[in-house]
């Protein structure tokens, strides 16, 4: 066994052991604050990683440009630090040049990028929601009802997207049945017309408005009742994966993290 | 975070009159800026209580009283004070509590006693000094946990072929390799975001072996970008070891394995701008992940590889569903080292948490069998008790 796996044991079966036992909170804390060191020393690893391989990619002319870049705002924001926590006291000081840096660089291209996500919610919306199964389908199903009933005036547009989408399944049965023939056809035939039939009923006032009152207990049981429960399932599978896992790792079954 | 350690709010009270829920409080000499009151009930879970109220806080606070006058039967209000985005909770409130919100050092000693008034201290004895008695029934559950863990593991030394079942995600991975090398481009590996100390991160490292032992039996580059600089370490040894262990060493690169920033959608940048440039083979996102997931992914996507993802994050699960070729989902992550590696000894351990989920859906059968009987015959009623105090802290 080697020296990390020891280290790995004694120190993992001792937090374990302070957890049952009161008033050794002090020896927890102390273990935690020599992990945050050894974070921090660390962090000159990350340094020097990050630093040889974008003066290597500058020296051989590999995206020169991207990895200059990268190497002359690194230096700009680390000698700008020093400068301001030697006249200010701290480079986070209100007052010091260094958090203009912060506020009007990092935070807007942070703020951009955390941005872009809704676009990438839309484009991969559009590729989960195809139907092309019987799941699918149902995601499909599900989400729009939540989707609708998240917003405003979701009372009026929900009778509306149901009586679409009844319209929608009609259209298809009759587009369908062209091509079959028999008695299935008959069937399709009959449901489009209770289809479309159901559709227009669903605009007539009295029932518009129950179905439209319907989305928000609607809503919340599908978000409290199978979501849940689901997610309640995935919780208990994750705990209990996550305690073999670590048992795995603390008696160093699981040693592929080192040599 | 500090200030509100010294803030909080004192002598909390929770009572109900003629269908009402009043709850009432003292405020210190320093005064939050809001206070929200949020109520669980039947139709609202604890995980997404209900917002029945937000009092701001200007100049000299004026109510020191909420009245919910819906208030339904059972139902339990939570009250947190906030001190600029700093927050703090008083614990879930039934009817006939009162309780404070106080410094979380404090909160330990200032134990909740009821109707009654705060509970009186016990004297001590020795189990109580050297063992919390209030986290028996964990300590009970881990020595079981371990007892089973190391049954099978005994199992497995005699007797190897433990069965796993199928794993759609991880039996992709020699065929993403493969192409990767058919196709003459990199891999790109990442294990998301967060330290060393976080298992799923742990998980994805075990799983960058597996994959970088394929990688180079067809000899090709695995490029991994880091977040954190001890995950980095932990990435360069198991790649190394991979390597070496199938008897290429020299197709080792250090370089390969690099740190990009600390920064959450810094991170998302930099590997988004790689897989748009490299157009890599295959993607493996295996590790733990936030709102960057989606952002890697379509990335992925867009880049034309094949993407794979795994993550214990339940909330970024269905973004990689959405947008990934294939998933890894909750925890077959940590099965995923076994399940690829078969060695038995570590097959063992992932069967000894699936027997602890059988035993925690037995649990539930029987929990929920007595809860419905002991509604239908009260003579039940002591054992679905005895049943439920079984999972409580001893108090």
């Amino acid at each position: 066994m080697s020296g990390p796996i020891i280290t790995v044991m004694i120190t993992s079966v001792v937090t374990v052991l302070l957890f049952f036992i009161p008033g050794l909170e002090k020896v927890q804390q102390q273990l935690l604050d020599v992990s945050i060191i050894v974070s921090g020393f660390a962090m000159l690893i990350g340094i020097d990683s990050l630093l040889l391989f974008h003066a290597r990619r500058v020296q051989r002319r590999q995206n020169t440009f991207f990895s200059a870049t990268l190497l002359a705002a690194f230096f700009i924001t680390v000698g700008w630090g020093i400068r301001d926590w030697t006249l200010f006291g701290s480079p986070f000081n209100p007052s010091a040049p260094f958090m203009w840096l912060f506020r009007n660089v990092y935070l807007p291209l942070d703020a951009t990028m955390f941005s872009i996500l809704a676009f990438y919610i839309a484009s991969a919306a559009y590729r989960a929601f195809r139907a092309r199964n019987r799941n699918a389908l149902l995601l499909l199903i599900s989400a729009s009802i939540i989707m609708i009933g998240r917003i405003l005036y979701a009372h009026v547009i929900f009778p509306i997207a149901v009586s679409v989408f009844l319209l929608l399944v009609a259209i298809w049965l009759i587009k369908t049945s062209r091509r079959i023939y028999g008695e299935e056809r008959l069937v399709r035939l009959i449901l489009a017309v209770v289809l479309i039939g159901g559709s227009a009923f669903l605009l007539a006032p009295p029932v518009f408005k129950a179905v439209g009152n319907s989305i928000e207990p609607l809503t919340d049981w599908i978000m409290n009742t199978p979501q849940n429960a689901a997610k309640r399932g995935m919780f208990l599978g994750l705990t209990f994966g996550s305690i073999a896992f670590s048992l795995r790792v603390m008696f160093g079954i699981e040693r592929s993290w080192t040599r | 975070m500090f200030l509100v350690a010294y803030i909080g709010l004192g002598g909390v009270k929770f009572d109900t009159a003629d269908g009402k829920a009043i709850i009432s409080w003292e405020y210190p000499s320093v005064k939050p800026d809001s206070i929200k009151v949020f109520r669980s009930d039947a139709s609202h879970p604890k995980e997404s209580p209900l917002l029945l109220a937000t009092i701001v806080l200007e100049g000299t606070p004026s109510e020191s009283v909420f009245v919910d006058t819906t208030y339904p039967e059972g139902a339990r209000y939570l009250l947190r004070t906030f001190v600029g985005s700093d927050s703090s909770d008083t614990d879930w409130m039934a009817a006939g509590f009162h309780m404070e919100i106080s410094p979380p050092a404090e909160k330990e000693k200032e134990e909740p006693a009821g109707k009654g008034g705060k509970a009186e201290e016990k004297p001590k004895t020795i189990l109580h000094r050297i063992f919390d008695v209030k986290k028996t029934n964990i300590g009970v559950a881990i020595l079981l946990f371990i007892t089973i863990f190391f049954y099978l593991l005994n199992v497995a030394r005699k007797n190897p072929n433990v069965f796993i079942r199928r794993i759609a995600g991880l039996d992709v991975i020699n065929d993403t390799v493969g192409r990767s090398a058919e196709m003459g481009k990199p891999i790109m590996f990442t294990t998301g975001i967060g330290p060393i100390d976080s298992l799923p991160i742990l998980a994805g490292i075990t799983i960058l072996k597996q994959v970088a032992k394929r990688a180079a039996l067809y000899e090709v580059p695995v490029l991994v970008p880091n977040n954190d600089p001890l995950v980095l370490a932990a990435a360069r040894e198991a790649v190394k070891e991979a390597y070496t262990e199938i008897g290429r060493p020299d197709l080792y690169r250090e370089n390969d394995v690099f740190f990009l920033t600390t920064s959450q959608f810094g991170f998302a940048s930099g590997m988004s701008g790689m897989m748009n440039r490299i157009r890599p083979g295959a993607v493996f996102f295996m590790g733990y992940f936030y709102a960057e997931s989606l952002i890697l992914a379509e990335n992925a996507y867009v880049s034309g590889a094949i993407s794979v993802a795994g993550t214990t994050s339940i909330d970024q699960l269905p973004f990689f569903i959405a947008a990934c070729d294939y998933t890894i989902i909750g925890d077959e992550l940590y099965a995923a080292s076994a399940y690829i590696s078969k060695n038995p000894l570590e097959v063992a351990g992932v069967k000894a948490g699936d027997w602890f989920k059988a035993l925690s859906i037995l649990s539930i059968l029987i929990g929920s069998t007595l809860a419905t009987l002991s509604q239908l015959f009260p003579q039940f009623g002591t054992a679905f008790e005895l049943f439920k105090k079984a999972f409580e802290a001893i108090k």
